[in-house]
Parts: C-alpha cells; structure tokens; sequence
C-alpha cells in the first residue's frame, strides 16, 4: 500500500506542478513506483513539464465518468522504466466536474499499485484544493520567500490544522535567491519556517535552468550535476525517511550558506 | 386529582402545575378553573388579578407556553406574572456558566481564520497577519499579535485590550478601530499597554499604570480599590 502526497501552496506560480514533476522524478529514479495525479483540472500543465502531452489519450474525467479504466488512462513516462505514470487532468471542464469522493476513490485505487501517488494541487481553496486533499495522506506545502506566497501558505497551513491529514504538512521553500535573502530583502528560511511552524523539508534555490529545461519536456531532477536537481533529489530522500545532511553549496555567498546550515542543523528532526 | 393547583399568596395566585401530567390534561385544567374563577361572584374582578404558575421541574416549550398565556388573556381581569420553572435549557446554564468567565486560547490564529469568543479571553498563542480574534469582553494578550483583535464586539465601548499590541494589523473596540501601522497611535509600545475607547468614543492608550484613572469601574472591579 503506497502513500499518497498532496503538493499545495495556495497560491500560484509558486512551483507545485514543477515540484510535484520533479520529486516524482527523483523518486522513479530512486527505483519507486510513483504515479503523479494531476488535478489542476481546465488548466493543467504538469503534463507538459513531463513532455507527456503528445501522449494523452484520456483523462481523469473519462476515468470518473467510467469511460475507461483507470490503468488505461495512465500515461507512462519511457524514461524511467515502469517507474512514472501520469494521470492527466482534463481540459475541457473545470475544477467542479468532480468531487472528494471520486477523487479519495482514484486516490485508494492508485495506492495499491503505486509506492507514492503524488497529487498536484491547483491554486486556490475552492474544490480544486478540497479534491486535491481529501485522497492524500500527507502534504507538502511549496512557498517562496515572498510575503504573499508565505500568507498563503500560512491560510493552507491552517485549513490542513483544521481538518488534519495522518501525517502533519512539511514545507518546501521554493525559488530561493541567496543574494536577496543575504540582503534581507525577503524573509529568510528560518523565519518563514518558524512563522509557519511547519516542519521544513527542503529548499530549492532559483535557477534559469528550472524554465529551461521544463519548456523541453525534461524535469531538471534528469541533470544530475544542477543544484536544484540536487535539491530535488535530496528532498525526495528525505521522503523516503532518509537523514540527509544539508548539501554543500559552492557559492562566494558563504555568509549566507552558513546560516542556511545553521536552520537546517536546527531543524534537523524534520528530515 | 387536581393536576394544577391554585394557592393564594400575598401577591395574588400562584397555580402549581404538575410536572408529570399530560400537559393536555393541564390546558383543560386551567381553562377550567378560570371559566370557574371569572363565574365566581365572590372574586373581586374591579382590578385585574395576578397569577404565577409554577411548573416544578417541567419545561415548557415556546408553542406550549404560549397557548396557556392566550387562555388567561381571553378574561379582562386575569394576567400572568410570571411562569418560573426549576430547570433551564443545557444553553441557557452554559450561558449563565460563561459569564464573566475569562477564556484562554494558545493556538495560532493564521490568515485568514477568524475565531469569536464571548466573554473575556487571555491569548497566550500567535495571530498571524490575516488572522482575526474577536471577542465581546476584554482581551488579554501574552502571545503574538501581528493580525487583528477586536474586544467589545459588537458595540460594547468599555472593554479594554492590554498587553503587547504593537505588531498587530488592526485593535477594534466596539465599532472603534485603529490601523497600526498607518498612525502613531501607540503611546505605550510596551507589553502592558492599554486600549480604550475615551469619553469623545474615540480609541486611544496608555500604559496599564494608569488604569485607575483609564477605566475606574474596571480597576475597582478586579480589586483594585484605593
């Protein structure tokens, strides 16, 4: 029985879609069977990123409605052996043409064949955001370091309190720029963790690569030599329940990084 | 067996009602004791006569109350004081348990959450930015305010809000409301500043040294007379 993982943020342009392609990446390539769950219905894109979208024959409509079943509407990634499906929202209808319950019912079904079922979660708190959760069993919450981001973090940190899932939301602090942060133009990593008071689960610097890459159809986790391909890889680990210490990060910011190791050597107990 | 019972006390009638009987049983009773009582020429009826009734551990409901009331107005000289009862509703005795109670909360109000308490409340956990605390008594913070508190909801202008505010969004007392940030309404910006709404009903603070003469009736009511 697998595990499933909804990734939110509450607002958009954060990087759930690139978070949710890339940890189901690195967790393939990590020899897991993981299957991504798109439900940014009307609008979805995690497809694209994956470079799956010439592929698509149904979505996950046809698959509630009973046009087909569900392993013939999973979109199987080449790339990584029979390690990474998609299954892919659908275009044509918008985030009310399904419900919870369709949802947790596709959500159990993948669980027993998957090790993790990755769910990416649209922007906002209407039915796109209550589907999104109601099959998962775990969160993680993307924010960048930007005040807005971390507000809206902070409203789906609270909806997750009140209506709590089996394993409390860990964060992931997304499209960091070490040079505002060492300026203290933005919030700095520990101060939006300790704001939240969420577990932190990982940090994924900003990287023009990011963009790259995905407008190729090619999740950044593929280089293995990029640091946000690092980052990716080492958050994936830590979700497995590995200890990974903090990756060393060759850059003239040293102040910075020192500081970063510092959050991370306090909150050592979330990895 | 009579099932309503009519005694005579020093302020007029008092009907003793059974609590166990069918409360049709007891409609019939009463409706016929008054026709009784209007057809007895021995009764004084130049000034209209009062009744209590007394429903011993019965509750009545609102319809059931209602209907007895209409049997007494349909005589010009007979009126109903009062019907008291040994019981209340769980509502009403939670009610009467919570006031002047002081409420304590540690969670975190986050953005966007909104939490209403009647009665005074002692905040001992964090409003974040876009979290809204409102309360109809005094607020008490020991925690962190960076969101917004509101005491004395709706209109109630005596209440007080004391302790550390000066990162808070908002303080509201009543339909009073200050933005923080947008004035240099704080005095006092230490942990023991003190809210209020003044004599012309606008908000303004001070430190809580001068709470003795910020709010007197407040002050004496704690115990601090001097």
């Amino acid at each position: 029985m697998g595990k499933a993982i909804v990734i939110t943020s509450g607002k958009g342009g954060v990087g759930k879609t690139t978070s949710s392609a890339n940890l189901g990446s690195a967790l393939a390539l990590m020899d897991k069977k993981v299957c991504l769950l798109d439900l940014d219905i009307g609008l979805r894109n995690l497809d694209v990123i994956l470079g799956l979208d010439n592929r698509i024959m149904y979505d996950i409509l046809d698959v509630v409605n009973g046009k087909v079943n569900l392993n013939k509407a999973l979109v199987k990634d080449k790339r990584f052996e029979n390690n990474l499906f998609l299954l892919p929202a659908a275009q044509n209808t918008d985030k009310n043409a399904i419900n919870e319950e369709q949802v947790k019912k596709i959500v159990e079904e993948l669980k027993e064949q998957f090790d993790y079922v990755l769910i990416d979660c649209p922007a906002g708190i209407e039915q796109g955001f209550l589907n999104s959760v109601a099959g998962a069993d775990s969160a993680i919450i993307v924010t960048t370091p930007e005040i807005s981001a971390v507000r809206d973090a902070d409203r789906i940190v609270g909806l997750l309190e009140k209506n709590p899932l089996k394993e409390v939301p860990r964060l992931i602090i997304n499209r960091i720029r070490p040079d505002m942060m060492d300026h203290g133009e933005v919030m700095d990593v520990d101060e939006i963790t300790h704001h939240l008071g969420v577990d932190l689960l990982g940090i994924v610097v900003d990287d023009d690569k990011v963009i790259a890459t995905s407008n190729h159809g090619e999740p950044i986790v593929l280089d293995s030599e990029n640091i946000v391909s690092q980052a990716y890889r080492n958050i994936a680990r830590r979700i497995l329940g590995d200890d990974v210490p903090l990756m060393q990060i060759k850059t003239e910011k040293n102040g910075f990084w020192g500081k970063l190791k510092k959050t991370f050597s306090k909150n050592k107990n979330s990895f | 067996m009579n099932q309503v019972i009519l005694k005579g006390n020093e302020n007029g009638y008092e009907l003793k009602i059974n609590e166990t009987c069918d409360i049709k049983v007891i409609i019939d009773e009463i409706s016929n004791l008054l026709d009784d009582l209007s057809s007895d020429k021995k009764i004084k009826k130049n000034k209209s006569i009062m009744f209590e009734l007394n429903t011993g551990n019965r509750l009545l409901k609102d319809n059931e109350k209602d209907f007895i009331l209409s049997l007494f107005k349909q005589y010009d000289f007979f009126e109903v004081k009062s019907i008291i009862s040994n019981v209340i509703t769980k509502e009403e005795a939670l009610k009467i348990k919570n006031e002047g109670r002081t409420f304590k909360t540690v969670q975190t109000i986050r953005n966007g959450q909104y939490e209403k308490i009647d009665g005074d409340v002692l905040v001992f956990g964090k409003i974040h930015k876009g979290g809204k605390l409102v309360s109809t008594g005094n607020v008490y913070v020991l925690g962190d305010i960076e969101g917004i508190i509101h005491a004395g909801f709706p209109n109630y202008e005596d209440k007080l809000i004391i302790g550390k505010i000066d990162s808070a969004q908002q303080v509201r007392i009543g339909e009073q409301h200050q933005i923080l940030s947008e004035s240099n309404f704080l005095n006092d910006n230490s942990s023991q500043s003190v809210v209020y709404v003044n004599d012309l009903h606008i908000l303004d603070n001070g430190n809580l040294n001068a709470l003795k003469s910020i709010n007197p009736k407040f002050f004496n009511e704690i115990g601090g007379t001097r």
